[in-house]
């Protein structure tokens, strides 16, 4: 037998793998890559569901002293679910599906370092955006009168029982509660999975720039969580037993609400920011054939960003009268952190500048938000100064300084990452036509509708009015950021029909490295076969794949050593585990609603409370040992 | 090849607009609400800063987009064979450009830091100095004026305003003198509000337990007799009614102050009798009183709901929401709030259906849709009580007012 025979075997044996693509699989997947794409189109339509309340919001906006479209409550209940969809059911899922796809696959590993947790986390958000948009169906169906109406934010003390009853508040404080359990298991894991599971020879440095972000926004995660955590705790406590954390009559204060919330409020931001900047750090070099410049600067901007993240938190808190000292000090480390981010934008351009840029989608989505970016970061530094702030502060300005940062940035890195691994996880293209239609209209709807809102801000506009006066200077910019706010949806609506039309096949079919890139996860199939990598290769420098193509380097794709591996790889089996102890978490946290719901505690429900929780306790403990005993060994 | 150009031309053609389309800072002729045209010297402060910072931001922005377009531009694929130069990285560069905002930074920084510290001062102590009991001089050797002292109250939604020395308290409406310091005391006994008149200048939060001080000197000269009407909202998301939580401030002449003062001090006088004997009946027989509190009526102490003395001076209804006399009948627009304010301001009326949710406004007669029927109060004392409210006018109402 030949040589060249037995690689075309092997080569073969790679991509013709037969998947079992059955529902029961996909409930007990383990396996990083499925998780990665179930976060990405869950994710997707908690997203089309945040955009449908956006639409509403902008509707009702359109005219001045418009009454007749949706009611104050109703118009307070959209921009609370909005957002609270927007940054935890839409842009953290979608960044963690490109953590689940893709961290194994750059550093060289099989899966994460827990599988079944994986799973688990995944379960538990899918749960916990379910639960969050429990209100709104039961709205519909007349069930309950009001949905979660108290911000993203939920400042204290409006959200206790007395100006909040109900229970809206406690669905928001319990599915926050759930997704907080998800990420930190899955901040945990990912830790781990750095950590420890890198491929011979992969040192820290020689990692690529999305696995470092995504290692520093896992650090964020784990620690700013469970801040939050304490605060919706002590908030359940204030609403369900009279507890007084926030209450100021009975000497409370609403501040510490602020201070426990934008400590994780804050560095949340840079949560959601950097896995794009990773992307985007990503693709830009592979499209200009040049190694990211200074990568060690960028590592390190992105470490300063995540560290100096968590000083800043006061500045959402300029007006509340902290004193002119602490005033200070918060307005100097939130203008320090322009600083690395200023450093990456230098580094993107240095990395393009010389090269041989190719404008694929992926690309252009990338330098759109190099472009967005800057102008949200700019207008960022503006409001880190606290007299500025004073005038900016709960006014459309700064709803336009954090939509160009979170859609003209972080969303439009995702959607590069998505069009830049479409190829890498179904082995095809996207279609191009449909999604250069996508990227303007994104592109002219995000300046559409949100520059306009500068100037409203300056205006005086606030935030969160379900209506504004007429006469005062306000229609025509509102009736502009309307008409860009349809050009957005629509921009989604071609972006995920076009996703649609690649599962169902359509696209030109591709290679292990379609882009010509430089890092591991282009070494083997597209879509890779389960276990990755049939042999681990070993690194011997930051750009293995380019090497081994470009300068002579030692190999490292599949199709090289994957010849001489052993027939057979030991992987986790698949599990049901994580599923069933999600189900019964979700539903022990739940229970709480039955007994403290409402903002009051009843005596007689608190038992059926209690019988339930002990039902879903049991379960979770049953669950739990059962995991332990399951033979989950690879094999 | 009409691919690798779509994004300069985006972004040019966004430029372009940016430049010709835009005004930069929105004056108050058509902006009554403009947060860069500011009338005070705490405005000013604030202004200054601001518009060094936009200036620097925006050639910042320039900069950094004409550096990205020529890079996209020079150095597109140019279809030729082979890859590029490998160039790693630069230190001595990267280096520059970490130092380079550090500076820019710093130019922005020590501003900021110098007007934090500038509008955190303590305000003037007012006309007499409190060790000495000697009346305070200003340069010019006259007695310096002492500084007007209001506590501001966030409720939900609207504002109590309560005159410290003067003894005088309005619901949404602040009357200001043009030459002498206005110190507010902010506070909230409901939620958590905040306190944005954008022309004086920046906002404070109006937080429950906490007062938060602002205080500003207008450099506005009023003329006397014709009082300066200024606007102002609450920023501070409070709930249903949230964008409905208005106010207007009046600037006046400082002798015209003095004489407000006395007015307002002396309550409302009526030109006619019976209009004050049937409205103080009327203000009495629809509930009104257990609520609103007006001058010189002393049935009427009611302190959950605005003080209602010298309604006539207001222009606007419910929280600065409605324009009385934009056109419609004065006294149909304000029969309708009486009769049903829920249907103008969601919110106000539902307290009376369980009293724990909203601390908005009591209607002790309406039924449970929060809507006053005929029945419930009949035409004659609605009438009356609308007559009563509007026929309270000092010397200084609000312009506009006819």
């Amino acid at each position: 037998m030949s040589t060249a025979a037995t690689t075309e075997v092997e080569h073969h044996a790679d991509v013709h793998e037969e998947e079992d693509n059955s529902l029961w699989s996909w409930l007990t997947t383990v396996d990083h890559k499925r998780i990665g794409k179930l976060y990405m189109f869950s994710a997707l339509i908690f997203f089309a569901m945040g955009g449908l309340e956006a639409l509403f919001i902008r509707v009702q906006l359109m005219y001045p002293e418009q009454s007749e479209f949706i009611s104050a409550q109703t118009y307070n209940e959209m921009f609370t679910m909005h957002a609270t969809t927007m940054v935890f059911l839409a842009i953290m899922p979608l960044s963690a599906a490109f953590f689940n796809f893709l961290i194994p696959l750059q550093i060289g590993a099989r899966d994460v370092a827990f599988p079944r947790m994986n799973a688990l986390s995944y379960w538990l958000f899918l749960f916990g955006g379910i639960f969050l948009n429990v209100p709104i169906f039961l709205k519909l169906l007349g069930v309950v009168g009001v949905t979660p109406d108290g911000g993203w934010f939920g400042y204290a003390n409006m959200t206790l029982s007395k100006y909040s009853p109900g229970m809206s508040i406690d669905f928001w404080i319990l599915g926050l509660a759930i997704l907080g359990n998800s990420s930190m298991m899955a901040g945990f894991n990912f830790i781990t999975t750095i950590l420890n599971l890198r491929a011979p020879g992969m040192t820290l440095f020689r990692m690529p720039i999305f696995t470092w972000m995504s290692l520093v926004v896992q650090f964020l995660i784990v620690m700013s969580f469970p801040m939050v955590t304490v605060g919706l705790l002590l908030m359940l406590f204030d609403r369900s037993f009279g507890t007084n954390f926030y209450f100021p009559p009975n000497g409370g204060d609403p501040l510490l609400w602020q201070h426990l919330f934008w400590l994780f409020g804050h560095p949340e931001v840079y949560i959601l920011i950097l896995p794009a900047m990773g992307i985007v750090s990503e693709v830009l070099p592979v499209f200009a054939r040049k190694p990211l410049f200074g990568a060690p600067f960028v590592i390190f901007s992105g470490i300063m960003i995540g560290f100096v993240g968590f000083g800043v938190w006061s500045h959402h808190m300029f007006t509340t009268g902290l004193g002119p000292v602490a005033d200070a000090a918060f307005s100097t480390t939130t203008m320090l952190i322009a600083v690395p981010t200023a450093v990456k934008i230098f580094n993107w351009i240095a990395t393009m500048w010389g090269g041989k840029i190719s404008f694929t989608l992926p690309n252009v989505y990338a330098i759109t938000f190099v472009f967005l970016f800057t102008i949200g970061g700019l207008s960022g530094v503006m409001h880190a100064s606290p007299p500025v702030d004073l005038q900016q502060q709960d006014s459309y300005f700064i709803v336009a300084h954090f939509h160009y940062v979170l859609v003209g940035g972080a969303l439009m890195g995702l959607f590069s990452g998505i069009t830049f691994y479409w190829p890498k996880m179904y082995g095809r293209k996207l279609p191009d036509g449909l999604g250069w239609i996508a990227w303007a209209l994104f592109f002219a709807g995000i300046n559409v509708t949100f520059f306009p809102m500068h100037f409203l801000g300056a205006m005086g506009m606030i935030r969160r009015s379900w209506q504004y006066p007429a006469g005062v200077g306000l229609e025509g910019y509102n009736l502009m950021a309307t008409v860009g706010a349809f050009l957005i949806a629509t921009g989604f609506a071609f972006f995920f029909v076009n996703l649609i039309r690649g599962l169902l096949g359509a696209g030109e079919k591709v290679g292990d490295d379609p882009w010509d890139a430089a890092t591991l996860e282009w070494s083997m199939a597209s879509p890779p076969p389960h276990y990755n990598f049939r042999k681990l290769p070993v690194v011997h420098s930051d750009r293995p794949l380019w090497d081994e193509k470009h300068e002579g380097g030692s190999p490292v794709s599949q199709a090289v050593i994957g010849k001489d591996a052993p027939a057979h790889v030991e992987m986790p089996p698949p599990s049901y585990w994580p599923l069933l102890l999600a189900l019964f978490q979700g539903g022990f946290f739940a229970a709480f609603l039955i007994g403290g719901g409402g903002g009051k505690f009843d005596a007689s429900a608190f038992g059926t409370q209690v019988m339930v929780q002990l039902v879903m306790g049991l379960g979770m403990l049953f669950t739990m040992f059962a995991w332990i005993r399951e033979d989950a060994r690879p094999r | 090849m009409s691919k690798s150009r779509l994004p300069v031309i985006a972004l040019l053609a966004l430029v372009a607009s940016l430049a010709t389309g835009c005004e930069l800072w929105p004056h108050e002729a058509g902006y009554p609400y403009t947060s860069v045209d500011p009338i005070s010297d705490f405005g000013h402060a604030t202004q200054t800063l601001y518009a060094t910072i936009t200036y620097i931001v925006l050639v910042i922005f320039v900069l950094v987009s004409l550096l990205l377009a020529y890079t996209l531009v020079v150095f597109r694929d140019d279809g030729k064979p082979g890859n590029p130069e490998q160039i790693h990285g630069n230190t001595q560069l990267e280096i520059g450009w970490t130092l380079l905002p550090i500076l820019i930074v710093l130019t922005m920084i020590i501003p900021t830091i110098r007007t934090i510290f500038e509008i955190a001062d303590a305000p003037p102590v007012g006309g007499v100095d409190p060790a000495t009991g000697e009346v305070l001089l200003d340069a010019d050797g006259k007695p310096v004026k002492p500084t007007v002292e209001v506590r501001v109250i966030g409720k939900r939604w609207w504002w109590a305003f309560e005159y410290v020395n003067e003894q005088i308290t309005t619901g949404n409406h602040l009357v200001i003198p043009d030459d002498r310091p206005v110190s507010l005391l902010i506070t909230s006994d409901t939620v958590i509000h905040s306190f944005w008149a954008p022309r004086i200048g920046g906002k404070r939060d109006a937080v429950p337990g906490r007062v938060n001080r602002l205080w500003f000197q207008l450099d506005l000269d009023v003329p006397k007799g014709e009082p300066e009407h200024i606007r102002g909202q609450c920023a501070e998301y409070c709930g249903e009614a949230h964008s409905l939580m208005r106010f207007e401030v009046l600037a006046l002449d400082g002798a015209d102050y003095e004489q407000w003062v006395a007015e307002y001090q002396a309550g409302p006088t009526f030109a006619d009798a019976s209009v004050k004997s049937k409205g103080e009946e009327a203000f009495g027989a629809g509930g009104c009183t257990a609520c609103h509190a007006v001058t010189g009526n002393p049935a009427a102490v009611g302190a959950i709901g605005p003080n209602l003395s010298f309604f006539g001076d207001r222009r606007y209804l419910g929280a600065g929401i409605e324009d009385m006399y934009g056109g419609a009948d004065t006294e149909a627009v304000l029969t309708a709030w009486i009769r049903h304010p829920d249907a103008i301001k969601p919110g106000t009326a539902l307290l009376g259906t369980g009293g724990t949710r909203f601390d908005g406004m009591v209607i002790p007669l309406a039924k449970g849709d929060g809507e006053l029927s005929e029945e419930d109060l009949p035409k004659e004392t609605v009438d009356a009580i609308v007559a009563y409210l509007l026929a309270q006018k000092s010397s200084f109402p609000t312009p506009g007012i006819e």
